[in-house]
């Protein structure tokens, strides 16, 4: 018996799908050649630009991974949703939350600053758990705790897609060194950075708002000026409130999210060997001291060449995947828009 | 009319494909060769550096090192000429004089206690040595990215590409058997001739 279901708009999707695939297949065929074309160097030589580096991580500070509480310097967790979609259900994902502090990269001649934020990772996977807001009452403190994570990790992953976007405006609206703009940009890093801590209950980000009110004039206008100096002083009382205890009532709890998840955590760990392909920049001064002439490079993803990989596979492993998934999208996605095609053209009567 | 629409669809995919393929090699070529260009100017920054270094480390050893005048006078010689040269050839040729002058002046000094306890030296000395490191680890990268441009140039089907750009093999930064015994041999020439 025949169904009464219209799969046109499936197979354009498919179509739509295949040609995206197709062309997508190029790009990672570029980034293929741009790796296999980049010979490796030894860190006491690494010049500025495009770079491919082999050593140990090294750091003095490490924080505990959120699902498997492992000692690291960087981590991403990967959250899938349990959904239905239509008559099947599926792992839909959810959000990517990544984290972690800035971590050497040593060999046997030196070492160098890596800013892994924005960086592609080939890692091995530490640990999948899956964890369920419907589970029978009783459920352990673990898995209370982990629902709470996915919906703070839901919150960070999204003001971290904002902030970077931020990045990009200012990198775009003006020249770095402009210390108004430095400021604003700094102010509104510092207000992404607190939101999902206060979104579970946290401190709210009152130091960040008062920075950005402060870098936004003073204003020529008086009564404009006039505004902005309220505003200033109520922040301050706000502020004043918050640490006296005063607004803890008026905060909602740390919320749990509400769902099935499963969490698949990559981590980098200090002491284990890792291939980075990024570009070497200039690490501008953070703190009153500048910056030591041993963190002078700072290897980060770069303006001109987005190619950011962090993995623990041979240069050799790396290619191999990167060809095949080239080439797989590329002939899949003409395959599938053939295939789409020819199935449009047959529910259409013209084949 | 549907297996036309078909063909058609394949044509134009195999077309598209084939192009994004042809610009692909373009854009990999140019950015080889501007590769093979930064390359290159990372070992003309340290080699400018190791020359700035020089007249003060002549300077230092000067007062200590009156009666080898030859020794100095290699070191003097080989930095003119490392200055002097234009082609990466003679780039190569000069930095191996230098590197020989260098190591004869190091090796000379060690007979002057005086000279080996002044801080001052100590410090051009290691100042040199780790970008004599530095020269060495990135003369061995642009070779190598030198080698995979040359490599590249001339397989298919880049060869098509490369020649319809006007590309040809680059020299690398190095020097010949017979060059390099040629300046072991003057320099050692001219220590017998000081002595």
């Amino acid at each position: 018996m025949r169904g009464n279901s219209d799969p046109s708009g499936a197979l354009l999707l498919g179509c739509g799908i295949g040609l995206w695939t197709f062309f997508k297949g190029f790009r990672v065929m570029r980034e293929y050649k741009v790796l296999a074309a980049t010979p490796r160097i030894p860190i006491r030589s690494v010049p500025m630009g495009f770079v491919h580096i082999r050593g140990k991580a090294e750091s003095s500070e490490v924080l505990a991974s959120p699902v498997s509480h492992t000692p690291c310097c960087f981590y991403k967790v990967e959250i899938d949703e349990w959904k239905s979609q239509g008559k099947s259900k599926t792992w839909v994902r959810c959000c990517v939350d990544m984290n972690g502090y800035r971590f050497y990269v040593a060999d046997d001649t030196g070492k160098v600053l890596i800013d892994a934020h924005a960086a592609e990772y080939d890692l091995p996977l530490v640990t999948t758990r899956e964890v369920s807001s419907h589970a029978p009452s009783g459920t352990n403190t673990n898995d209370a705790d982990l629902l709470r994570y996915v919906s703070y990790a839901r919150m960070h992953s999204m003001t971290d897609r904002m902030g970077q976007w931020i990045d990009k405006r200012f990198e775009k609206a003006g020249p770095i060194d402009n210390p108004q703009i430095q400021a604003k940009r700094d102010a509104l890093r510092g207000l992404f950075a607190g939101v999902p801590a206060a979104a579970q209950g946290g401190k709210l980000p009152f130091e960040a708002l008062e920075k950005l009110a402060s870098a936004a004039g003073p204003f020529s206008d008086p009564e404009q000026e006039q505004k902005r100096q309220m505003m200033l002083d109520r922040l301050h009382l706000a502020e004043a409130a918050s640490e006296s205890g005063l607004l803890s009532g008026l905060m909602p709890p740390a919320q749990a999210a509400d769902g099935r998840f499963r969490l698949r955590e990559f981590v980098v760990i200090p002491g284990q060997e890792y291939l980075i392909d990024g570009t070497c920049i200039e690490n501008s001064a953070e703190g009153p001291e500048g910056v030591e002439d041993k963190d002078r490079c700072l290897i980060a993803k770069g303006r001109h060449e987005p190619t950011f990989l962090i993995s623990t596979k041979s240069d050799v492993q790396i290619h191999h995947a990167l060809q095949k998934r080239a080439l797989l999208m590329i002939f899949g996605g003409a395959a599938l828009t053939l295939a789409c095609t020819a199935g449009l053209l047959v529910h259409f009567g013209l084949f | 009319m549907g297996s036309s629409i078909i063909t058609g669809l394949a044509f134009f995919l195999f077309v598209a494909g084939v192009l994004t393929y042809a610009v692909i090699l373009y854009n990999g070529l140019v950015r080889l060769r501007n590769e093979n260009d930064r390359a290159w100017a990372n070992i003309d920054v340290l080699l400018k550096q190791r020359h700035d270094e020089i007249p003060n480390l002549v300077e230092t050893v000067k007062g200590y090192m009156q009666h080898e005048q030859q020794t100095l006078l290699a070191v003097t010689q080989a930095r003119s000429a490392s200055m002097n040269a234009a082609s990466i050839g003679q780039k190569a040729v000069a930095d191996v004089q230098m590197a020989s002058a260098l190591r004869g002046l190091f090796a000379v000094a060690e007979n002057y206690p005086q000279l080996k306890a002044n801080q001052n030296f100590l410090k051009l000395q290691n100042r040199i040595t780790e970008l004599e490191e530095r020269i060495a680890d990135r003369r061995e990268f642009f070779n190598d990215d030198i080698n995979t441009y040359n490599t590249r140039i001339g397989q298919i089907p880049d060869v098509f590409v490369a020649s319809f750009m006007s590309l040809k093999p680059r020299p690398m930064f190095k020097v010949s058997d017979e060059d390099r015994k040629l300046v072991e041999v003057k320099f050692a020439s001219s220590q017998s001739s000081g002595a």
